[in-house]
C-alpha cells in the first residue's frame, strides 16, 4: 500500500500534474524520472541488504516512514515552479520508495512456504496493486482537483504510508532463518 | 541413480537464476510502465478527443487501472500454476502474455479512425497486460530467492527481481523520450507507438534467456517435481519440456534421485510437503 501509491503518483500523475499544472516541459519529467530510476539501481540491491543485516521488518518500516514524510518535501519542491527544484524532487522521488521496494520481495515471500509460496506471496501483493497502485493516479487527480493544492496529495502518501507500518509491524520477520521446511501453522 | 553436484552448481544455477529473472522482469516493467507513461502523455487527447482535459485525463488512467485490477487474477491464475508445475513455465507464459499485448497496442488506431474502438481495444490490451505482469512478479522473486544457499543473503538475492522496476521504467522513459525528440511534432501520430513496436525483440530475449534457467530451487524442494510425479506420464514430460536438462541439487535431506523415462522424478524421505 505505503509502496505501490506512492510509486505511480511519483512516475505516472507526476507527468499530468508536471505538464498540466506547473506547466513545464515533457523531457525534464522524462529525464528526471529517467534519473530517480537510475539511483533505484543501486539503492534497490542496496537496501535488500541492508534488510538481510537489519531485519527484515525494520528496514521495510524505516522506508515506509521515510516515504510518509517525504510526500511533503515533494510537493513542496514541485510548487516552486523552478525547473531546478522540481528536478530535484523527481531525482529524489524513487529513493523511500527503494527503502522499501528492495526488502519487500522477501518480506512478503518468507511468509509462505514452497508449496504455496508462489500464489500466497502473488496474490497478496498483486491485491495491493487494486486498492493502491491502480487507482493513486486517479486518487490523485481527484484529489488536486477537488482540493486545488499537492499537499492533498501528499496526505494520502503519508496515510498509505501510515497503512503500510500498521500492518508490517504484524507481520512475522523471518530475516536469517531456514524457510525450506513447511512452516506455516493450519 | 543418485545425483550429487559439487559446491560450484548451485552457485552457477543461484546466478542463472538470477540472471533470468531480472532480466525477464524488467521486460516486462517496460511492458507495463511504457504503457504508464504514455498514458499521461498521449491517450489523454488520442482516444478521448471530445472530453475536456481534465475528464480525459481520468478517462485515460481509468484505463491504465484496468491493468491493475487484472493483476490479481494473473497472480492468481500463475501463481496457482506456478507452484504445481513450476516457476519456470509460469514464467515464459507471463512473459510471452505481457510481449503480444504490448506489441499490439502499438496498432491501435486513434478516435478519429475508429472512435471509442480505440479506448475498448486499449482497455482488452491492458488488462491482458495486467495479467501477465500479476503473474510474472512472484515468480521471479521466488526463482532467485529458492536458489540461496544460506538464509542471510535472502533479502539481497531476492532484491535482484526488484531490480526490474527500475530498470524497465528506466528504459520504458527512455525509449519514449528518444522518440519524442526524434518525432517532434508527429509525436502523437506515429512517435510514441514505436516504443510498443520494440518491445517483441525485447521479449525475444526474455524468452532466450529463461528458456535456459532453473526450476524452483532449493527453498522449495517439492515444486516442479513431486506434482509431476503425481500427474502421470503426460503431464510429466509436459512439465519436463519445459524443463530442459538443468542439475537440479537435491538439498541434504533427498533420497534419491530416479531417472525414469527420461524425466526426473525426485523422491524425498521428508513426507509431510504437499500432503498437508
Amino acid at each position: 500500500m505505503g509502496e505501490q501509491a506512492p510509486f505511480y503518483i511519483f512516475t505516472a500523475f507526476v507527468f499530468t500534474y508536471g505538464t498540466k499544472v506547473l506547466q513545464v516541459s515533457r523531457d525534464l519529467l522524462l529525464i528526471g524520472v529517467l534519473t530517480a530510476s537510475a539511483l533505484s539501481f543501486f539503492t534497490i540491491p542496496l537496501s535488500g541488504h541492508l534488510s538481510d543485516r537489519i531485519g527484515r521488518r525494520r528496514m521495510y518500516m524505516i522506508g515506509a516512514a521515510t516515504t510518509g514524510v517525504f510526500g511533503f518535501a515533494y510537493f513542496a519542491l514541485l510548487n516552486t515552479a523552478n525547473p531546478g527544484w522540481i528536478f530535484l524532487a523527481v531525482v529524489l522521488s524513487l529513493i523511500p520508495h527503494s527503502m522499501m521496494y528492495g526488502p519487500q520481495a522477501t518480506l512478503i515471500a518468507e511468509s509462505f512456504t514452497g508449496r504455496m509460496r508462489y500464489s500466497g506471496a502473488s496474490l497478496g501483493y498483486q491485491l495491493a496493486s487494486v486498492i493502491a497502485g491502480g487507482p493513486a493516479p486517479l486518487i490523485a487527480a481527484w484529489l488536486f482537483a477537488t482540493y486545488g493544492s499537492g499537499y492533498a496529495i501528499a496526505a494520502y502518501i503519508l496515510l498509505c504510508a501510515i497503512l503500510s507500518l500498521i500492518s508490517t509491524a504484524m507481520f512475522k520477520d523471518y530475516t536469517s532463518r531456514d524457510i525450506s521446511q513447511e512452516y506455516d501453522r493450519g | 541413480m543418485a545425483q550429487v553436484s559439487p559446491e560450484p552448481d548451485d552457485r552457477r544455477q543461484l546466478r542463472r537464476a538470477i540472471i533470468a529473472s531480472t532480466v525477464g522482469t524488467t521486460i516486462e516493467w517496460y511492458d507495463f510502465f511504457l504503457y504508464s507513461t504514455v498514458t499521461g502523455l498521449v491517450f489523454g487527447p488520442l482516444y478521448f478527443p471530445k472530453s475536456d482535459s481534465v475528464v480525459g485525463t481520468l478517462q485515460a488512467f481509468g484505463i491504465y487501472a484496468v491493468g491493475f485490477v487484472a493483476r490479481p487474477v494473473g497472480a492468481a491464475v500463475f501463481g496457482h500454476y506456478g507452484d504445481r508445475i513450476g516457476r519456470k513455465s509460469a514464467l515464459i507464459a507471463t512473459l510471452l502474455l505481457m510481449g503480444i499485448s504490448t506489441f499490439l497496442v502499438a496498432f491501435v488506431p486513434p478516435y478519429e479512425k475508429i472512435g471509442l474502438w480505440g479506448a475498448v481495444l486499449l482497455v482488452i490490451l491492458r488488462f491482458v497486460q495486467g495479467v501477465g505482469v500479476g503473474g510474472e512478479w512472484g515468480g521471479s522473486v521466488l526463482m532467485s530467492m529458492e536458489w540461496t544457499k544460506t538464509n542471510a543473503h535472502r533479502g539481497f538475492v531476492a532484491s535482484w527481481p526488484q531490480f526490474g522496476v527500475p530498470a524497465g521504467l528506466f528504459l520504458a522513459n527512455l525509449a519514449v523520450l528518444a522518440f519524442s525528440r526524434i518525432s517532434g511534432t508527429h509525436f502523437l501520430t506515429w512517435g510514441w507507438r514505436i516504443p510498443f513496436l520494440l518491445s517483441i525483440l525485447l521479449v525475444g530475449i526474455g524468452l532466450y534467456i529463461r528458456l535456459y534457467s532453473g526450476d524452483a530451487g532449493l527453498l522449495a524442494p517439492g515444486i516442479g517435481k513431486k506434482d509431476r510425479a503425481h500427474t502421470g506420464p503426460r503431464g510429466a514430460q509436459a512439465a519436463a519440456a519445459a524443463n530442459p536438462l538443468v542439475g537440479r541439487r537435491s538439498h541434504g535431506r533427498a533420497g534419491a534421485v530416479l531417472h525414469l523415462h527420461g524425466i526426473r522424478v525426485h523422491l524425498w524421505d521428508q513426507s509431510p510437503a504437499g500432503l498437508a
